[in-house]
């Protein structure tokens, strides 16, 4: 019965406070909304001024421009409550004959955030608002309108208001950005401003930047800024009204990009506020985006070398040079370019399919591969044979021979060719963590650059073996040939079935137990395949044994792979990781609302963007993330962790990396009130990092 | 972005840009106009006489302010009284809000008790652009030897709300006093707040 009361109660109230006030005036309707349903004694919420003009009308920006008023807002709190100014989304320039102004057409939402006191006796609170404006099409009107809101007072984290969700969430990410990685410079001379926005290294061209000032007498409002793209970033010329109120020592307002500050569409205000600078060295601008792109892109493929995954493939690759060390100079650098070639041909491969699909309207990112069971199976079970045929259980024949590398030198240039594109596969995880911005960066560029990016790398990853295979006298510095070859090559296939081990868990996170069970199963028929065949399909047998053995090796060795294909389906299964890793950190699942339901409320969040199959990823948390002070900071600082975990395809998560201008994991962000701008963490995590940047919370 | 969407035109008010020939502190431009009653005014009239020029657009809300309050008014009587040129010119052009034919305007001017030296009609806009009126209202004043002294709001603060007028600091009286006094203008320039001039 108790109950049934409290449902009526909660109906007729959240009826009475849901019901819109809307407010009809001269051309504009318009109503006071609140974000959240009920407020909590010192928690912050965001109320809004929604304006609605009639087609053809507008009202105003915080500057009007050259004619016009800005909206104001009178508050009437309760006792202890304070308003914040208006958060201004950024306004379009709309003109009238020759004369320009900042404002809104259609429907604009204003935000004011409200501050609570600390307690609170009411059950239920009463904001009043009287709103002004001028409303304009080429005639104006002034209008003005009185609002009164009631919430309820609970002690639970408040809920946001579904019918208002999206446009509170989209009027924030219109408002302008406090800071960005853009270096933005300005000149003044007697008649006009130069501006000078130098965009970050990894920048996608941007088509139209415009300024608003904060003070409409000081520029020609309706003047052509004069947008010119220079070899460093792009310039504004803006000139001063010839009534200019003041001579200005700082530029401020904001500045919109048709494509956004942080990336491809991200938020597209930016404010600035900066003093002018004279003219001359200007130091900001000496970086040219592609150039230390493609630097860093090939010094990344070196170090890929010392990766993990990588290393097997390319200590098997020295031995082949070691063995080759008496060979003729031309056939080495033949090796040498044939390798190289392999290897790019394997990264442009990833890349275009990449590019391809990405075209098609899929979101993916670099590492997509390992977002498939399919590919982590052929690769696990790849990787595996690989380790068996290390071990000795299976010599592949003659025109394979360099595969591994047992080759007396006379291999052939396809056994190159497929040493560099194995190395590329094996290095794919290792690649997509290790170098998380400059792909990020490569995939927005025009195709010709991504690929030109991606060939660098590759470059890169294959430039020691060059320069081995170009001076093959530098190899007289290795050890010589020896039983020792013999031993590491077998003790490389540890490391391999590591990775094996590895790759079956990530399939283990999106399968589930049974994809493991799957690819088990089709790793005993494969090497219970290549025994046979290296028992019985070698040359020293007979024809009819040979063909028979060789026969049975490749049904087993096909009849697994379909196997473990066949019954294994992605059943994304991220709960499960997320229980997984929680040894310390008491993770949510990452999501865009409950990010803005927790931003909204003013509570700091950290989230972590993380993947199963990002090796970076799962160090980091290791030893950083889940560190004894870290997660005691987590716990006293207040902050709500959430986790997005990108193992397996996730659209959501890839939109949300995308607002950071990334394309992979990992990526740590850490959001606080008193910020202002989220902090983003460096890809390599040390638990001081964090401790750090959590200690900037309030 | 609506800028984006509409390049062409963007680029033809780009090329039509606002370039005034009025600076403050150097020679005030020219001209020469037809009151509401068919008589013609030049600036160059009321040489050695301080001259208001005040942009007036009957309909917008900011000119029924400083005319329903009536303030506007008392300051036309003041200075006209003190040997003030006070010029009232309209720069609508036809079609559009505020442009008036004579009867209308005289009609709404006394009806208003305005007590302006003259009405001027700008219907082509030209003497506006000239001297880069915006909004109406947009004052600017003149010495005795043609030099622009002032130019800019009425007041400074920007509404139109009557109340408002009483708290605000008079930028044209202040400015008037100063120079009547044989001191340097104080603030020469501030923004003009009002309806745009209806070009």
């Amino acid at each position: 019965m108790k109950k049934l009361t409290q449902l009526i109660f909660l109906v007729v109230f959240s009826s009475l406070i849901l019901s819109a006030q809307i407010v009809r005036t001269d051309y504009v309707e318009s109503e006071l909304i609140s974000e959240v349903e009920s407020i909590k004694p010192g928690e912050p919420f965001w109320l809004a001024l929604r304006l609605k003009m009639d087609e053809e009308w507008h009202t105003y920006w915080l500057n009007a421009g050259d004619a016009g008023l800005q909206t104001k807002i009178k508050w009437t709190l309760p006792e202890g409550f304070t308003a914040s100014e208006i958060h201004w989304p950024y306004p379009e320039k709309i003109y009238l004959e020759d004369l320009a102004n900042f404002g809104y057409e259609g429907e604009v939402f204003l935000l004011t955030k409200i501050t609570p006191p600390k307690v609170l006796e009411e059950k239920e609170i009463e904001i009043k608002a009287k709103a002004s404006w001028l409303v304009c099409k080429v005639e104006c009107l002034p209008g003005d309108a009185e609002y009164s809101l009631k919430l309820p007072v609970k002690d639970s984290t408040p809920q946001t208001i579904e019918k208002w969700q999206q446009a509170f969430s989209d009027t924030r990410f219109n408002l302008p950005l406090q800071n960005s990685d853009w270096k933005i410079q300005s000149t003044k001379n007697e008649n006009a401003i130069k501006i000078f926005l130098i965009p970050p290294q990894n920048y996608s061209s941007v088509n139209e930047i415009e300024f608003f000032p904060y003070d409409g007498s000081i520029y020609q409002n309706a003047a052509d800024q004069n947008f010119t793209r220079t070899e460093k970033g792009y310039e504004l010329t803006i000139p001063f009204d010839d009534f200019k109120v003041e001579d200005p020592d700082t530029l401020k307002g904001i500045f919109v990009s048709d494509i956004g500050w942080r990336g491809e569409n991200s938020e597209r205000a930016l404010e600035v506020i900066i003093p002018f600078t004279h003219l001359g060295n200007d130091e900001a601008a000496k970086s040219s985006g592609i150039i230390l792109a493609l630097v860093f892109a090939f010094l990344g493929g070196i170090i890929l070398n010392l990766m993990p995954c990588v290393l097997p493939v390319l200590s098997i690759k020295i031995m082949g040079f070691v063995k080759q060390a008496g060979e003729d100079k031309k056939r080495i650098l033949k090796h040498g370019l044939v390798f190289t070639f392999g290897v790019v041909v394997s990264f442009l491969l990833l890349a275009g399919i990449l590019i391809a699909l990405r075209a098609g309207g899929q979101e993916l990112g670099w590492g997509f591969q390992l977002q498939s069971p399919e590919f982590l199976i052929i690769l696990s079970i790849f990787l595996f044979l690989f380790a068996l045929n290390l071990f000795g259980v299976f010599e592949i024949g003659t025109s394979l021979m360099s595969f591994g590398a047992k080759s007396s030198g006379k291999s052939g240039s396809f056994g190159d060719f497929m040493t560099g594109v194995t190395a590329t596969i094996v290095a794919t995880p290792c690649t997509a963590p290790f170098m998380g911005t400059a792909l990020g960066f490569a995939m927005i560029q025009p195709p010709f650059v991504t690929l030109l990016i991606f060939s660098f790398l590759a470059l890169g990853m294959a430039s020691p073996y060059l320069l081995l295979s170009l001076f093959p006298a530098w190899l007289k510095y290795l050890p010589k040939p020896g039983k020792w070859m013999e031993t590491l090559k077998q003790f490389m296939g540890f490391p391999l079935v590591a990775t094996v081990i590895w790759l079956a868990w990530v399939l283990g996170l999106q399968t589930g137990s049974d994809g493991v069970i799957s690819l088990l199963a089709a790793l005993f028929l494969a090497s219970f395949g290549v025994w046979i065949y290296g028992k019985w399909g070698t040359f020293n047998n007979t024809k009819p044994v040979k063909f028979i053995a060789r026969v049975i090796a490749l049904f087993m060795f096909i009849g697994g792979l379909v196997f473990a294909m066949n019954t294994t389906t992605n059943n994304n299964l991220p709960e499960n990781f997320n229980s997984k890793n929680t040894s310390g950190i008491k993770w949510e699942k990452f999501s865009q609302q409950r990010l803005d339901e927790l931003r909204s409320a003013g509570i700091p969040v950290f989230i972590d963007f993380t993947a199963a199959w990002c090796l970076t990823c799962q160090v980091n948390e290791r030893v950083a993330i889940n560190s004894v002070n870290v997660v005691k900071m987590i716990e006293e600082k207040n902050v709500i962790p959430l986790k997005a975990d990108w193992t397996s395809r996730d659209d959501e998560i890839t939109k949300a990396l995308a607002n950071f201008g990334r394309n992979s994991v990992p990526l740590y962000v850490i959001y606080a009130e008193n910020l202002g701008e989220p902090i983003i963490l460096p890809e390599i995590l040390t638990s001081g990092i964090i401790i750090d940047a959590l200690q900037k919370i309030n | 972005m609506k800028l984006l969407k509409f390049p062409v035109l963007f680029l033809i008010l780009s090329l039509a840009l606002f370039a005034s020939e009025a600076k403050v502190g150097e020679a005030a431009p020219g001209f020469t106009l037809k009151d509401s009653n068919g008589n013609e005014h030049s600036l160059s009239d009321f040489a050695d006489k301080y001259v208001v020029l005040e942009w007036i657009n009957y309909d917008c809300p900011f000119v029924k302010k400083h005319y329903d309050s009536g303030n506007m008014q008392m300051l036309q009587e003041k200075y006209t009284g003190k040997d003030v040129v006070w010029l009232t010119i309209c720069s609508s052009v036809p079609g559009k809000q505020g442009n008036f034919d004579n009867d209308e305007i005289n009609k709404r001017s006394s009806d208003h008790n305005a007590k302006f030296t003259a009405y001027l009609i700008d219907d082509t806009g030209e003497v506006g652009k000239a001297y880069g009126a915006k909004t109406t209202p947009h004052m600017y004043i003149i010495s005795p030897s043609g030099v622009l002294e002032y130019a800019g709001g009425i007041d400074d603060i920007p509404s139109a709300d009557q109340e408002d007028i009483a708290k605000a600091t008079n930028y044209v009286s202040k400015a008037l006093d100063e120079l009547m006094e044989g001191k340097e203008v104080e603030v020469k320039t501030s923004k003009p707040y009002g309806c745009s001039v209806k070009y």
